[in-house]
């Protein structure tokens, strides 16, 4: 006979959301939660987290918060805002909490990412070769043509190992049942790497106890895992080739994030001006005369990369680089083009391209999204513009987009207008409450919304670092994570499977 | 093998530091002068100074409370503050933040942000000796770091030939200013003032003893071979480090540069004193300055602006590997 709990097991109930103690501000809604159930139980991979936060006094976690603050500050790990005049260095700010994802979870999703770019860079070598889908009409041919992120200038390029995409960050968001669905690919320079490296720096010392415990998969070794990579786009005719990260210099937004990752590759960070192209052959300029570069890590834009070839007014980039790419002298990684791939509206046809390619079903959803260049959806969208969430075909960063629920009738008016003008623009989703972790507010835990950018490599072959960036909206019930729109970020957590764990212990 | 762009950075970096330091002592000196002289002679030194640093002959002048503040944080457009000198620096050495250390980032990037704090706040006058002490520590520190941690190569060469450079300029500059002419005779107060601005007073007293006569200030000043910021020890000093780099470069360019400083040092090696005290002696310091300026362009023609014409493969005349 099961017995009722009795008063003294009451008293030392563990903690509850939204009941008084450690997370009396925390709210559970009706976003999936990271780290409790719908009944308030924490899940069991958070159950350390969860521990911790419940004996930590506010004290020790401000410490802990201001210290990162500090740490963050002085080693420049800073972005620019565009738009602010007088301090345009910002720290992202980065959250003590760590987001946790189980070893199930995080194999699913490995087997789920790889498909899907294995499936994208098929898609961009047949858009930049036969065509073989466009002709077919699985999908419009203007909206592949007509892109402006496609580049004729790739026509018949061969792409070392078929890979256009090289370094991937796709966004991903969790629907409210749990299910992880992707968000966005980012194809052309994503960012954010140094902050999964940089945070998880800052984490581990800041828990060292509970992140032994919990036996999290390091993400170190991305750096090493980027070079050789890159080396492996050139191995073909150069056993030990020259690879240099390209940067637009230091007034971008991402600056820190290029020396970052050319500081612990040990390779050269070069602006366009350091190159020089000369008989189709890539040189930089180094005290001791001209050295011929091998691979290219371009953090510019393609449209920048070449004054010759795309943007003329660029200084960003080199004259000449296309023509010695297209002659193979050197390796663009990313692929100029790929980011034709990452085109919202093609973005709706990922599923049909994984099953065309692939023959598979997508093993990641993507959230349901209609396109308002197609009449029917279009009036499906202006009808619904207070539920849904609009954006522009060509924009990122959370620029240009419409979130309908939480916008004044003056400002969906405005969309509207601007949707029947150029519906080609435009596409629309249902508002998805990303799900929320805990997040230190304040000298409280409370409830974010979050999102998570994972980082895929792929070279001669594809890898996965078992890590992540973890967008956070800091602001209450905000769902928008971008760091240019107060975003901060997390440090994210991807524990060992049980048969890792032996393996280890 | 280091790109010409950093290799630029790396020789700003080392005189924007070494030109914030200078300031720092200088104006430091100058305003703890009033505290140990008569007013007039304190005046004078307070003059002497500010010209050293820039500022414009006394009758123009202001409070020297305030040029000293302007002089340290700037005013718009200013470009020759310590405020501006340690930004450049800092902005020198983001540029090249995948080649130089963390430790050497931290440090000035957390000098930069004191800086900054600093010039925001109002009582210049209560916190200006402490605020100059501070600066000149972390620039110390900065130096050990950058000889403690980073590797001894190029870049280091670089850094540390720009920084010698600028020493020496800026060494000419107040010594121009104490043996001119037209100077008024200089006493005992002025004398032991300028050593402390060229941090070397001490280091005077161990071979000179407490004697401060014009001929043996010039002697160790200019002629010394063993102070780091003695004229000769800086001219030997950058020609060592033009050696060091001078490996990479095309024959024809390193002969230039290798030239220029070894003419240099040659001449501070084997001067006499009377040439420097003697009726041509403030020629003698001024020719310093041109030497310098001829070595810095000529560095700049061999590693980091030359013409791409002349180091295309192919066009072998001048040989690049």
């Amino acid at each position: 006979m099961a017995r009722a709990p009795d008063k003294v097991s009451d008293l030392t109930a563990p903690a509850r959301p939204g009941q008084q103690g450690p997370f009396e501000g925390y709210q559970l809604g009706v976003a999936y939660d990271e780290m409790f159930d719908a009944k308030g139980d924490p899940r069991p991979s958070w159950a350390g987290l969860y521990n911790r936060l419940s004996q930590a006094s506010p004290q020790s976690l401000r410490d802990l918060q201001a210290n990162i603050d500090r740490t963050f500050m002085t080693q420049g790990v800073t972005f620019t805002v565009y738009g602010h005049e007088d301090s345009t260095e910002k720290i992202i700010p980065t959250d003590i909490l760590p987001r946790i994802i189980p070893a199930a979870e995080w194999d699913k999703f490995e087997r789920g990412f790889k498909q899907r770019l294995e499936a994208l860079n098929l898609f961009l070598a047949d858009i930049y070769g036969d065509q073989a889908i466009i002709n077919n009409g699985y999908v419009p041919r203007d909206l592949i043509l007509g892109s402006s992120n496609y580049r004729r200038e790739m026509l018949g390029v061969e792409v070392p190992h078929g890979a256009y995409v090289n370094i991937c960050g796709t966004d991903v968001i969790r629907r409210e049942d749990g299910a992880y669905v992707v968000l966005e690919d980012n194809l052309r320079v994503p960012s954010g790497v140094s902050y999964m490296l940089s945070n998880r720096d800052a984490v581990k010392r800041a828990f060292p106890d509970l992140y032994r415990a919990a036996r999290v998969r390091p993400v170190e070794s991305y750096p090493d895992d980027l070079l050789a990579m890159l080396k492996s786009l050139a191995s073909e005719y150069q056993p030990d080739p020259t690879v240099v990260v390209l940067t637009p210099g230091v007034f971008n937004s991402a600056y820190f994030e290029h020396a970052f990752l050319a500081r612990l590759m040990g390779t050269p960070l070069v602006e366009g001006r350091d190159l020089a192209v000369h008989d189709n052959v890539v040189y930089m300029r180094t005290t001791s005369g001209l050295k011929r570069v091998d691979v290219i890590y371009r953090r510019v834009d393609d449209a920048f990369v070449d004054p010759l070839a795309f943007r003329p007014d660029s200084t960003l980039g080199v004259a000449g680089l296309m023509n010695a790419y297209r002659a193979g002298n050197v390796v663009i990684a990313n692929a100029p083009g790929a980011g034709v791939a990452d085109d919202k509206a093609v973005y709706a046809y990922t599923p049909q391209i994984i099953k065309h390619y692939l023959d598979q079903d997508p093993i990641i959803d993507i959230v349901e999204t209609f396109l308002c260049r197609e009449k029917s959806q279009m009036s499906h969208v202006l009808a619904n513009l207070d539920k849904l969430v609009v954006k522009a075909v060509g924009e990122s960063g959370g620029y240009g987009m419409l979130i309908g629920p939480h916008s004044t009738k003056a400002q969906i008016e405005e969309f509207a207008a601007k949707i029947k003008v150029d519906p080609d623009n435009y596409i629309a989703q249902p508002t998805i409450s990303l799900s929320t972790a805990p997040t230190y507010i304040d000298g409280a835990v409370e409830a974010r919304h979050v999102d998570l950018r994972p980082f895929i490599l792929c070279g001669s072959k594809m890898t996965l670092t078992p890590g992540a960036l973890t967008r956070v909206a800091l602001r209450k019930d905000s769902l928008v994570v971008n760091s240019s729109q107060g975003g901060g970020s997390k440090d994210t957590w991807v524990l060992s499977g049980p048969s890792d764990g032996r393996a280890r212990s | 093998m280091m790109l010409s762009r950093v290799a630029d950075s790396f020789y700003w970096i080392g005189r924007y530091t070494e030109r914030a330091e200078h300031a720092c002592r200088v104006l430091q000196i100058t305003l703890t002068a009033g505290l140990e002289a008569g007013a007039e002679e304190a005046e004078i030194t307070t003059e002497r100074a500010m010209r050293a640093l820039g500022a414009a002959p006394m009758a123009a002048r202001m409070d020297a409370l305030e040029e000293a503040r302007l002089l340290t944080f700037g005013g718009k457009g200013d470009i020759s503050s310590i405020h501006n000198a340690v930004f450049a620096a800092r902005e020198n050495a983001r540029q090249v933040r995948d080649q130089i250390t963390t430790e050497m980032w931290e440090r000035l990037n957390r000098l930069y942000f004191r800086v900054r704090e600093t010039a925001t706040k109002g009582n210049f006058g209560q916190i200006a000796t402490g605020f100059f002490e501070e600066t000149i520590n972390d620039l110390h520190a900065f130096k050990g770091i950058v000889s403690g941690t980073m590797s001894h190569g190029e870049g280091f060469h670089f850094l540390s030939m720009g920084r010698t450079i600028e020493r020496a300029q800026l060494i000419v500059r107040l010594l121009d200013l104490h043996f001119g002419e037209k100077q008024a005779a200089i006493g005992d107060f002025g004398w032991v003032q300028l050593l402390r601005m060229c941090c070397g007073l001490e280091p005077y007293l161990r071979v000179k003893t407490a004697t401060f006569r014009r001929d043996q200030i010039a002697d160790f000043l200019v002629l010394d071979p063993y102070f780091p910021r003695s004229l000769r020890f800086c001219a030997n000093t950058i020609a060592q480090h033009i050696d060091a780099v001078g490996a990479l470069a095309d024959e024809r360019a390193r002969e230039t540069c290798a030239r220029l400083s070894g003419r240099l040092a040659a001449r501070l090696n084997f001067a006499v004193l009377d040439e420097v005290t003697g009726k041509n002696g403030q020629a003698f310091i001024a020719q310093v300055t041109d030497d310098c300026i001829a070595i810095s362009d000529a560095v700049h023609a061999a590693f980091i602006s030359y013409s791409l014409a002349d180091r295309l493969p192919g066009t072998s005349t001048l040989g690049v590997r």
